[in-house]
């Protein structure tokens, strides 16, 4: 595992990704249901998985080939996932106060 | 005491600021009697000349539970300034702490920081429904409405 731009990015988008972990799990208290705290728990989920797949990328070298495009796949799958739930939530979270 | 805080009389706090007795020294009752529901500990401190010591004679009276910054916890008859608007803010603040439980000082805070008029209120309990509807539960949103409309008379 060279020290080269694609390290700096795997552990930029790690540091990330715990900070994002970080915040989903301190506001969990505050949203302890309704319809944001619904989704809330998916995020939190998906977020966890993430991390978890996050920190394999600076081992991505010694997966084979196989495997390696597996996970890949499975991270844009869970991303797309992630993202419709993301946006679903700002769509409801904007009618609601629009009513 | 923090210079923000908004401070109540409570049920208590209200017998003892009108009767004559010796229970509380002079410079006591007469803190206990500018405590109006409205103004703040830090303006408190700036106006009350005649009250020597104020924050300090504050801390005590809180201290007795004879005062209280949580609107929720007074409960009876309330007249101190602002009297029928307070005492639906009691009643709401009563409400969400029976449906909510632990989860309702964020909706209690917006009933506190409400005017006490029938509008207002009406305005700041759809406020509310839509703030439980999103973060605490569908079900108790609505009863929340309900139960509080009722409560001011709409």
């Amino acid at each position: 595992m060279g020290f080269n731009i694609t390290t700096i990015l795997n552990f930029s988008a790690i540091l990330i990704m715990f900070y994002c972990l970080y915040l989903a799990l301190s506001l969990k208290s505050s949203i302890p249901g309704g319809m944001v705290g619904k989704r809330w728990n998916f995020l939190t989920i998906l977020v966890v998985l993430f991390t978890i797949g996050y920190l394999t990328t600076p081992f991505f070298d010694q997966l084979p080939d196989d495997v390696l495009r597996l996970m890949v796949s499975g991270i844009f799958l869970f991303g797309a996932i992630y993202v419709v739930v993301t946006v679903r939530l700002i769509f409801n979270i904007i009618r609601e106060l629009t009513e | 005491m923090h210079p923000d805080l908004i401070l109540f009389r409570t049920a208590k706090g209200e017998e003892i600021a009108h009767s004559h007795g010796h229970e509380i020294s002079a410079n006591h009752r007469r803190a206990l009697l500018v405590v109006d529901g409205k103004t703040s500990v830090a303006n408190l401190a700036k106006k009350v000349f005649w009250v020597s010591d104020v924050t300090s004679v504050l801390e005590e009276l809180y201290a007795l539970g004879l005062i209280h910054d949580d609107v929720s916890t007074i409960h009876g008859q309330v007249s101190q300034s602002g009297g029928a608007g307070l005492l639906l803010k009691v009643q709401l603040a009563g409400i969400a702490k029976e449906l909510l439980g632990t989860n309702a000082e964020r909706i209690i805070k917006k009933i506190e920081d409400s005017d006490g008029t029938p509008t207002a209120l009406e305005e700041t309990l759809l406020g509310c429904k839509k703030l439980i509807k999103l973060t605490i539960s569908d079900e108790l949103a609505d009863t929340f409405l309900r139960r509080g409309l009722k409560a001011i008379g709409k």
